[in-house]
């Protein structure tokens, strides 16, 4: 991991200012979303519905946002469009693709999308990004053929494209089998050495594994941001843990304690609760980054 | 269960917006169906109706229905196929399937839940019909029958709802058993293309019958159970489910049920294994060279950008080369076009040549529809692309500039509608080739299909591309381009003509093998321009309101148009918006203020002041033109004529005459018009192009004057409704109708008594009485004149020749100019044209009769055709008449700007589009020698017109057009024999009972013939026919050579039908006077029919026959109600071989009704009957004859059972 902050290269950032977007049915999609997403990878955690992929295609310049500053490398997004689709690489949640046509043939027509005009530097970068997401043997097939595993590579290939310096990624790993995931993942570390990417998902592991800085997002607000790490150790000590039976039990602890979290640990269910000491009966727990999850969302609910 | 799929299904549409959508289009439609054939909008359009057929009359209805429920099957095509696929499309058969679900009843009610739906959903139709009829109503009653609940309901039952029921079996059937929606769609190109080619199969009455039967949609069935259906039948008779009708009906519900039957047996509720075509190739994978990705890359210039545009172009068009959809239409109307030229003959039933401007004009109008289709549909698919796909994010998100996505959307839209182009020209190429053609002309292949035609479609796809860009709802969008198609036909009906409000509009560009596209192409290139303006601007406001992203607010769409907006951008639009004010400036100052602009409504408003306000002089004596003399300087370069001359009138009248009404065209620049040395009208009229002379010293009974003339023609390219086609840069044909004529002209007025009505005037009668004694003192061809006589002074550009009638008497040169001098060495008719064109001659002689045929240098088919007609015609008419009054006889092709022949003195004018391009096969038995037929008429017209001339009443042209179809008849039936015939006369049969239906005022006796077509032509033909049949060659030629020696150039009072039906009557044997009652005097038709009959061999080798026959006669009122007469008349009975070949004819009294009638052929015939010929008038031809069983001959001692 590269530790932030450390001030030698240029401040190459996205910064979120007051971003806030209602829809015409009056979801509030964003409310005053203020974030600085600097070099390396940023998770956006957050529940379906939160307004992730509205916040993730707002900057990829696809929606407009009522109000709000949002600039990367002293590009204004909102109003320079043209210039900011200049560095930018996107995968959006879902997408199809055109069944009739071949792998090599859609990467290439989208390669030129991306203005890779010279025919060899963009065949080579086809190339090498089929071959980097394993679709290599795979180019001429038509993609209607493709599994869903198949697809979503394709796209992390297609994103890719055009050596981005902003990189969009909206819940990738969603249908991945765990090697595939491991794969993405170590393609995501490699070039997140220089560029800005910001990963979209609500499997906490994903952020835990991978990102020097997250935020969570719940109802348009983001309700948590920092280091995973110091995120978790600001949470050490006020986490508890206890086994519970019934379901009474549980709806009893739930009106006088902060639960965090319910798991079920080996056929029994465990609860995680959130108090500056120990509540009686429960014992300390070791926490970790889903503890904060869980924690912000539960924060965040009780104020809304 | 099955009840709960069907009102699921039910349920499920009525929800949906789509089903409300398509409900008020079809009563829309049926609104506007109603009003405009009920007169509604004739305040602003001229009308083209038959006011006898009433606007809610069982035959309209039934005929708006059924059209408008076709358009409804293209709206419940979708529906049947989804009936059957959305378990599929949605992916919920998993669900379905899994469930007890039993295949018949969830198909069967899937099915009927859709069948069900649409034929409520038809049923939409009559609302807007009953609120038409109200509104008809208010308007004008007299337009409207008796309203009949039964008329609304029947064509369902008859008409739609089985049709919906099969066309919906097929859908269904299609979908289910392929999974796809994409075979519905093909399935519906391939049943209207068919239903297409059976309709031009149907031209040729041997066809009929099978047609009828055939016609999936019933069309054909209705056409031909009501084709003779008189407007009294019409108005109140419902077409009886019976016969054809019935056959149709039942035959295409059975196959509709077997459809059906077979899709339960073959669906499948398993999975379907899905193989790609091919199995990916096996090859060893290649390592890999390159890993890393490669971070260098130039950036993007305006060029590479270009080419970006150019490879999306072509990979969604190679996308759309994919679909199934696309190549339905091509493998479609590879198939069809060529039969539907095929089967379209031109003229009796024989085929022309497949000349290339013909083959493309027939390919690329059946096409037409389907263009229009492809373009709107694939407008939709290509705006949408991305977005159905779910790509629409990615490439939304990436670098490419707005524009590159949007050009290679719309280029991929020119190149699939370009490839259309090359389908067209690739049938029509299959066409000429396989018909033994090889006289291919590539160039105008080229410039036909794609700077004519392909140019015009880029317009069509600019306007359906915007219209979804612009709306972003496919098929909102989809919905507003078939409502431009209906606005577009609807215009007309507001008579709206204005072609630069009207969206691509222009004026039509009819190639001639002469003329090329001549002038047309101006006033086409212009209006192009115009509308390649409005293109530019339309597709310049798409740029700015295309979609990127996902805002389909109009606020974000404005936001994101004001910063697209860029400089090259405003300068474009600005050059734009500059040519398309500019040009349509200028159009409109050719329109508008050089030339009037005058609609088709405007003719009607002139006509009918002309009546108002010059209705007068018809009371004044007029002087009459006794001597022309005309110099005519024809300009074909500059599109010019000057025509000079001196007309010589003479005071034919009792009384002095002191005023004169002279017209002329009114785009005629005079420059000088002088009568009786008066050089200045005392009053003009320019609209209509009046000239009142008054004279300072009346015009003495007896006495002569001059009417000199200079004037000059200069016809406009550009000028609204089109520029004259009479003189053009190869082949003019300029007549006497451009110059002056005298007095007020009755045939001028305004015929229509609903039109009349609407201007205040007075119903009126067609022609006066055929015993008219004021009438007989004007012929019917030239009102100001009697027989005159001739000379014409003619010049033309150097490589043309120029033709008059008369004698060629001198021929020079003058300052590059070519001149000629004609004379007419006796008087003849004021009737008169003059043609130039680079003209090939072919010369022959018939006694001292000099022949020559004028024409096109590569139009050589017929000529010999032509010439053996001219021979035959006349030493038939010669000799059976009396003697040719002229020389020379002249045939001279004119461009296909009209179709007819027309007989001047010596001179006959005609159209390159009729018979020169003929192709009459002698080895084809079905092949009518037309262009000799036609030769032959208009060569006895210089006998029935230019020797014997009837006066302007009823019954005049029954002397002229009668007599000349006869003469052409008798000459034919000498030539070809009478077996020939049978077929041509079912031809004049069929168009003699369909113009009796089509008439808009009144049918009268051939004897009183109005200037009908159908009856001087066709049934003269029939009538003449018969009679010769009944009484003799020899005898009716005598009669009409008495006739023709009576009145041979007899000037007023100028004979007629009576006089001509006297000489018929004196050598008539008394037995068959009935007949000239019958044919001539009163409209007689015969309903005969064959009931049963055998045949017995009688031992000596010949065949008895025993024929059971039912006869009717009716005589029939002028609208068409008939009531039946007692009669006895004489008939053939008569047998035929196989070929159709009468081996025995005899004439046979038939009394009315049922009789028995036996007669011996010497072989087994085939069919036997009455009247097996069709020579008397019968609306059911067909029935006439029947196949006769055999029955054992006869034997002796034949023992008894007991």
């Amino acid at each position: 991991m590269v530790p932030d902050g450390l001030g030698c290269v240029s401040d190459m950032e996205l910064r979120l200012e007051g971003v806030s977007k209602t829809y015409p049915n009056g979801t509030r999609a964003l409310n005053d979303v203020s974030l600085t997403i600097p070099r390396g990878m940023f998770g956006l955690l957050g529940p379906n519905g939160a307004g992730k992929s509205t916040l993730m295609r707002s900057i990829a310049t696809l929606q407009e946002v009522d109000a709000g500053a949002m600039t990367f490398d002293g590009i204004d997004v909102r109003r320079d469009k043209a210039r900011l689709r200049d560095v930018l690489g996107f995968l959006p949640q879902d997408f199809g693709v055109y069944p009739k046509v071949t792998a090599w043939d859609m990467l290439d027509h989208l390669a030129q999308l991306k203005g890779l005009s010279v025919r060899r530097t963009r065949h080579d970068a086809v190339k090498a990004l089929l071959t980097k997401t394993n679709l290599w043997e795979h180019r001429d097939r038509r993609l209607g053929g493709f599994s869903g595993g198949m697809k979503q590579r394709f796209g992390i290939a297609q994103a890719l494209l055009g050596d981005p310096k902003l990189l969009i990624v909206d819940e990738p790993t969603a249908g991945l089998d765990p090697a595939e995931r491991f794969r993405f993942h170590n393609l995501l570390a490699e070039i997140s050495t220089d560029v800005v990417v910001l990963l979209s998902t609500h499997i906490v592991s994903d952020v835990a594994d991978l990102c020097q800085n997250m935020a969570v997002l719940a109802q348009g607000r983001v309700v948590a941001s920092g280091h995973p790490l110091r995120l978790v150790e600001e949470l050490q000590g006020r986490v508890w843990k206890r086994f519970v039976g019934a379901q009474d039990e549980l709806d009893a602890l739930g009106k006088q304690l902060e639960v965090i979290a319910v798991r079920r640990v080996a056929g029994q269910r465990r609860v995680h609760v959130y108090a500056e000491s120990a509540p009686a009966g429960f014992e300390p727990a070791n926490a970790d980054l889903e503890d904060v999850y869980f924690h912000a969302l539960a924060r965040a609910s009780r104020q809304a | 269960m099955f009840s709960a799929l069907v009102t699921f299904e039910l349920r499920r549409r009525v929800k949906m917006v789509s089903t409300w959508v398509y409900a008020l289009v079809l009563a829309g439609a049926g609104l506007l169906l109603m009003m405009a054939s009920g007169g509604v909008f004739k305040s602003m359009s001229a009308s083209t109706s038959s006011e006898r057929i009433l606007a809610n009359s069982p035959y309209s209805i039934y005929n708006y229905i059924t059209t408008l429920a076709l358009f409804g099957l293209l709206m419940v095509a979708a529906i049947f196929g989804q009936a059957a696929h959305q378990d599929f499309g949605h992916g919920t058969w998993m669900l379905v399937f899994t469930k007890n679900v039993k295949k018949a009843p969830y198909l069967l009610g899937r099915f009927l839940g859709a069948f069900t739906f649409s034929a409520v959903l038809m049923l939409a139709i009559v609302p807007g019909l009953l609120v038409g009829a109200v509104v008809v109503w208010v308007v004008d009653k007299t337009q409207l029958a008796p309203h009949q609940t039964l008329a609304y309901l029947w064509p369902y039952l008859v008409g739609v709802w089985p049709t919906v029921f099969l066309a919906g079996a097929v859908f269904f059937t299609l979908a289910a058993l392929t999974r796809r929606m994409a075979p519905v769609y093909v399935g519906v190109v391939v049943m209207v293309l068919g239903y297409l080619v059976l309709n031009a199969a149907m031209d040729d009455v041997a066809n009929q019958r099978l047609g009828a039967l055939l016609d999936p949609f019933g069309f054909l069935t209705f056409d031909h159970a009501t084709r003779y259906w008189t407007p009294a039948e019409r108005n109140r008779d419902l077409v009886p489910l019976s016969d054809l009708l019935l056959a149709n009906r039942l035959l295409w519900s059975a196959v509709g049920a077997a459809l059906l039957g077979l899709t339960v047996a073959r669906f499948r509720t398993t999975v379907e294994e899905h193989r790609s075509g091919k199995d990916r190739r096996d090859e060893a994978p290649e390592a890999p060279t390159v890993v890393a990705i490669p971070t260098t890359a130039r950036a993007p210039t305006f060029g590479s950008w270009v080419a970006t545009a150019l490879g999306g172009a072509w990979l969604a068009f190679r996308d759309v080369l994919r679909s199934p959809v696309y190549w339905s239409f091509v493998v479609a109307g590879l198939a069809f076009i060529p039969i539907g030229i095929m089967v379209s003959k031109a003229l009796f039933g024989t085929a022309t040549w497949p000349v290339t401007w013909q083959v493309l004009e027939v390919a690329t109008g059946m096409f037409t529809p389907f263009v229009l289709i492809i373009t709107t549909f694939y407008a939709g698919e290509l705006v949408w692309k991305e977005r159905d796909a779910g790509l629409g994010d990615i490439v939304d998100a990436t670098r490419a500039p707005t524009w590159v996505g949007y050009g290679a959307k719309l280029l991929a839209l020119l190149l699939v509608v370009l490839s259309l182009k090359a389908v067209v020209a690739l049938a029509a190429l299959v066409t000429q080739v396989g018909r033994g053609y090889f006289d291919i002309e590539w160039g105008l292949y080229a410039s036909k299909l794609l700077l004519l035609d392909f140019t015009h479609d880029v317009l069509l796809c600019v306007l359906a591309f915007f219209a979804q860009v612009l709306i972003h709802q496919k098929y909102l969008a989809y919905l507003v381009m078939v409502l431009y198609f209906a606005a577009q036909a609807a215009l007309r009906l507001f008579g709206v003509e204005e072609l630069l409000v009207r969206y691509g509009g222009e004026p039509a560009a009819p190639y001639s093998d002469m003329n090329g596209y001549g002038h047309f192409l101006s006033a086409v290139v212009w209006h192009r321009l115009y509308w390649y303006c409005a293109a530019i601007l339309l597709v310049g406001v798409g740029y700015l309101l295309t979609l990127r992203g996902r805002g389909t607010r109009w606020k974000e769409r404005f936001v994101e148009a004001r910063a697209r907006r860029s400089l090259a951008w405003t300068l474009c639009m600005a050059v734009a918006l500059v040519g398309f004010v500019g040009i349509g400036a200028f159009l409109t100052y050719h329109k508008r203020v050089l030339n009037p602009y005058v609609t088709a409504k405007d003719n009607e408003r002139g006509l009918a002041r002309y009546e108002k306000d010059y209705k007068s002089f018809a009371a004044l004596p007029h002087p009459r033109v006794t001597d022309v003399d005309v110099t005519l300087h024809i300009h074909p370069e500059e599109r010019r004529l000057e025509a000079l001359g001196t007309y010589q009138l003479r005071n034919k009248t009792t009384q002095p005459i002191s005023q004169v009404l002279v017209e002329l065209p009114n785009d005629a620049r005079v420059r000088k018009l002088t009568l009786a040395g008066v050089d200045t009208p005392a009053r003009r009229d320019v609209p209509l192009g009046l000239f009142i002379f008054e004279l300072p010293t009346p015009l003495a009974p007896g006495a002569d004057a001059d009417l000199v003339f200079d004037l000059e023609f200069t016809p406009d390219d550009l000028k609204h409704g089109g520029s004259r086609t009479d003189i053009v840069g190869n082949g003019t044909f300029f007549n006497h109708g451009n110059l002056p004529t005298l007095g007020y002209q009755e045939d001028a007025e305004l015929e229509n008594d609903g039109d009349r009505k609407e201007y205040g005037l007075a119903p009126k009668e067609r022609l006066p009485d055929r015993d008219d004694p004021k009438a007989r003192e004007k012929n019917y061809i030239s009102a100001d004149a009697d027989f005159v006589s001739f000379q014409a002074t003619v010049s033309t550009a150097a490589d043309q020749i120029a033709v008059a009638p008369g004698y060629l008497e001198k021929e020079w040169t003058e300052s590059g100019r070519r001149f000629f001098r004609y004379k007419m060495d006796q008087p003849i008719l004021k009737f008169f044209s003059v043609l130039s064109a680079r003209y090939e001659v072919k010369r022959d002689q018939w006694n001292d009769v000099r022949l020559e045929i004028y024409h096109h240098p590569t139009h050589t088919f017929a000529l010999d055709r032509m010439m053996r007609g001219m021979k035959d015609a006349l030493a038939y008419c010669s000799e059976n008449f009396g003697p040719y009054q002229h020389r020379q006889a002249r045939i001279l092709e004119f461009p296909r700007y009209a179709t007819f022949a027309q007989a001047f003195p010596n001179t006959i004018p005609y159209s390159e589009a009729l018979g020169f391009i003929a192709r009459v096969r002698d080895d084809e038995p079905d092949d009518v020698d037309y262009p000799y037929y036609i030769t032959a008429h208009e060569i006895a017209h210089q006998w029935w017109a230019h020797q014997v001339v009837g006066a302007r009443a009823q019954g005049g042209t029954m002397t002229s057009e009668t007599m000349a179809q006869y003469s052409a008849l008798m000459v034919m039936k000498h030539t070809h024999g009478a077996t020939k015939m049978k077929r041509f006369l079912r031809f004049e049969l069929d168009r003699y009972l369909m113009g009796r239906v089509a008439e808009r005022k009144k049918e009268v006796p051939l004897s009183r013939v109005e200037n009908q077509p159908y009856i001087h032509y066709q049934k003269g033909s029939l009538a003449m026919y018969a009679l010769q049949d009944f009484i003799g060659e020899e005898r009716v030629n005598r009669a009409l050579k008495r006739f023709l020696e009576k009145v041979r150039f007899q000037g007023p009072p100028y004979t007629g039908s009576a006089e001509l039906l006297g000489f018929l009557r004196e050598e008539t044997p008394p037995e068959y006077q009935y007949l000239l009652e019958d044919l001539f005097e009163t409209i007689t038709l015969y309903d005969n029919r064959a009931v049963s009959a055998t045949v017995r061999e009688d031992g000596k080798g010949a065949w008895e026959v025993t024929l059971e026959v039912l006869a009717k006669k009716y005589r029939s009122d002028d609208k068409g109600n008939q009531t039946e007469l007692d009669f006895n008349d004489w008939m053939d009975v008569g047998a035929l071989d196989e070929q159709g070949e009468a081996v025995f004819l005899e004439k046979r009294r038939i009394p009315k009704g049922e009789s028995k009638v036996t007669f011996t052929v010497p072989t087994k015939p085939a069919q036997v009957g009455i009247d097996p010929l069709n020579k008397l008038i019968d609306r059911t031809p067909q029935d006439n004859v029947t196949t006769p069983s055999t029955e054992k001959p006869i034997a002796l001692g034949t023992p008894t059972q007991p």
